[in-house]
């Protein structure tokens, strides 16, 4: 666990994935399955981070589980199954993304976000913003709807970093093998991608409504509920 | 364009979080987020941020149902064993990419395909159905009970799940289930109107 | 199974269907419209007593517990001859497009109460299978409606 409480990349189970991996290089259906069965969910919520469709996150699934298995004998176990598998995944989401266009190519234009305000300049994070409590305000479907929205607003390699790093809790030199560029781009993207989300977050209150009026003076830090 | 290289101060903040800093730097860090209460602000909002995007998508994941990625699961055991067939007819790529989930009605080529396919995964119990239909053909010629002329033998047919030669679900999105149980096969098409938010 | 009782069995169903003939211009199909909802019981409707198992077990309908029919009807449909359906909810319309002695290709459209178009679909499935279509009902979006059918 790191210092905000995210899991470790490499779970634990009663078989190993090493195991099960050359099995399944053998050609035990059986036990690819039961890989499948393990990372999913967590591969499709990675998936879901970066394409943003539902079915279209379970295509990049059902397409990674089927490149892992034909490149099973690829793989070298330098790295866990798991992290190769989400390499997998976030080049088949980023693909699928260029593929589509659903987004702009290129990186989000870091001095004009949000209105404009003078606030989104500077190279600064921003402090707290729902009052300390994210765990009630995701009950709410308008402030999921926001999230859902600033997601959207990111670059493919912002958001890819930023889901990477948040769901799957990846080192910068995990995530710079998976995206093939170096540590120092990666902390880059992150460090933006995250100061975009709280910009795009900014205007909600410690009760995790809309402010009425958006402000540059942002609300202090307020006990949990 | 290349993102501006972030500040030293808040980028440190950042990579303490991420237990990215080595042990000097990181005490350092923690001496500072002691001492100056807009650091200490930034580093929860980074924890806020990554609690509110991690709940996010996994209340979005927790909403896929289980069927969904068992239907998943399905057709990567079938492209699987596809991929592990000797040689067919070739697929156009177009038609071999529309095939991930759904079920459509194969033209001439895929249809042989997967004929060919089953065929030679099933040789042994086709070549054991061919030999009871001649019994039963031979059976029938010297049984010749009464009634009207020869009608066609029914012969038994293994069973194929739907498939659907064309779906159009105006407004909405639309899976498919195969279920199948000693009742019989069934087959669903669920359709979520498009102004159903589940799970985003 | 070993290959000589597969046989056996086999050639004993193919008997029992010998003298069978299949009309390829018809096909007489069932009709359920029902309703799926989580009510403080389990209960189901007599008419969807054949397809209990599936409702209680399979997916999607294990998210219900309730399941009314609303309507039944059972028609012989004519090759290339519309029918229309009327439903308690929307209404149906469907076509026998093709059949052979196992399976039977369909055109289904299904419209909602409103009027508005909620599928126009195509399926091509084996006889004695059920084919049902489900959404969300307008008002209760956690409830289903579905229209079951199936055809020899």
């Amino acid at each position: 666990m790191n210092k905000a409480g995210q899991r470790a990349s490499t779970p634990t189970h009663a078989v190993d994935d090493a195991d099960l991996v050359l099995a399944a290089r053998r050609g035990d259906r059986d036990a690819f399955r039961t890989l499948y069965e393990r990372y999913h969910r967590r591969a499709y919520t990675l998936a879901l981070g970066v394409v943003r469709s539902p079915d279209d996150a379970l295509d990049v699934v059902q397409d990674a589980f089927i490149k892992a298995h034909k490149y099973l004998d690829k793989f070298e176990g330098a790295s866990s199954f798991y992290t190769w598998l989400y390499r997998i995944v976030m080049n088949l989401a980023i693909d699928h993304l260029r593929k589509h266009r659903r987004h702009k190519p290129v990186e989000l234009d870091e001095t004009r976000l949000g209105d404009g305000t003078d606030r989104a300049v500077d190279d600064s994070l921003l402090p707290k913003i729902l009052g300390g409590n994210p765990g009630r305000a995701l009950m709410d479907k308008q402030i999921r709807a926001r999230i859902d929205a600033a997601l959207e607003t990111l670059s493919d390699n912002h958001r890819a970093v930023l889901v990477m790093r948040e769901l799957e809790g990846l080192s910068y030199e995990e995530m710079a093998a998976a995206m093939e560029c170096s540590k120092g781009t990666i902390m880059s993207r992150l460090f933006h991608a995250r100061k975009n989300m709280q910009a795009q977050l900014a205007d909600l209150r410690g009760d995790g409504a809309p402010a009425a009026d958006s402000s540059t003076d942002l609300p202090a830090a307020q006990g949990s509920a | 364009m290349a993102d501006p290289k972030p500040t030293g101060t808040d980028l440190e903040l950042m990579q303490h979080v991420d237990g990215e800093l080595d042990e000097a730097a990181d005490r350092e860090v923690e001496l500072r987020i002691g001492r100056d209460p807009d650091a200490r602000a930034k580093v929860d909002a980074l924890g806020e941020v990554s609690e509110l995007l991690r709940g996010h998508l996994e209340l979005a994941t927790d909403a896929v149902p289980a069927r969904r990625f068992d239907q998943i699961w399905r057709e990567i055991d079938k492209q699987l064993d596809l991929a592990a067939a000797p040689a067919p007819a070739a697929v156009p790529a177009e038609r071999a990419a529309s095939e991930s989930v759904m079920m459509v009605l194969p033209a001439q080529a895929s249809l042989w395909r997967r004929v060919t396919h089953w065929l030679d995964r099933k040789r042994g119990y086709v070549i054991t159905a061919m030999v009871s239909a001649g019994a039963v053909a031979a059976i029938a010629l010297v049984a010749r009970p009464g009634g009207t002329g020869a009608a066609p033998v029914e012969q038994a047919v293994a069973h194929r799940p739907a498939e659907l030669e064309a779906l159009d679900t105006p407004g909405g999105t639309w899976t498919m289930m195969n279920v199948s149980d000693e009742d019989g096969a069934a087959t669903v098409i669920w359709v979520t109107p498009e102004d159903t938010v589940e799970g985003l | 199974m070993n290959r000589l009782a597969l046989a056996a069995a086999i050639a004993v169903a193919s008997l029992g269907g010998l003298r069978s003939a299949v009309a390829d211009d018809k096909a007489d199909c069932s009709f359920l419209e029902f309703t799926a909802t989580k009510g403080k019981e389990p209960a189901i409707d007599p008419d969807l007593k054949p397809l209990e198992k599936k409702l209680a077990h399979s997916a999607p309908f294990a998210s219900w517990n309730t399941f009314r029919v609303q309507t039944k009807l059972d028609k012989t449909l004519q090759k290339s001859k519309a029918e229309a359906l009327a439903l308690k909810t929307g209404t149906a319309n469907v076509i026998l497009r093709e059949r052979s002695a196992a399976r039977v290709n369909l055109g289904i459209t299904l419209d909602g109460a409103d009027g508005k178009r909620v599928l126009d679909a195509k399926p091509d499935f084996q006889t004695g299978d059920w084919f049902f279509v489900g959404t969300s009902t307008p008002n209760a979006k956690d409830d289903g409606h579905f229209l079951a059918l199936m055809c020899k």
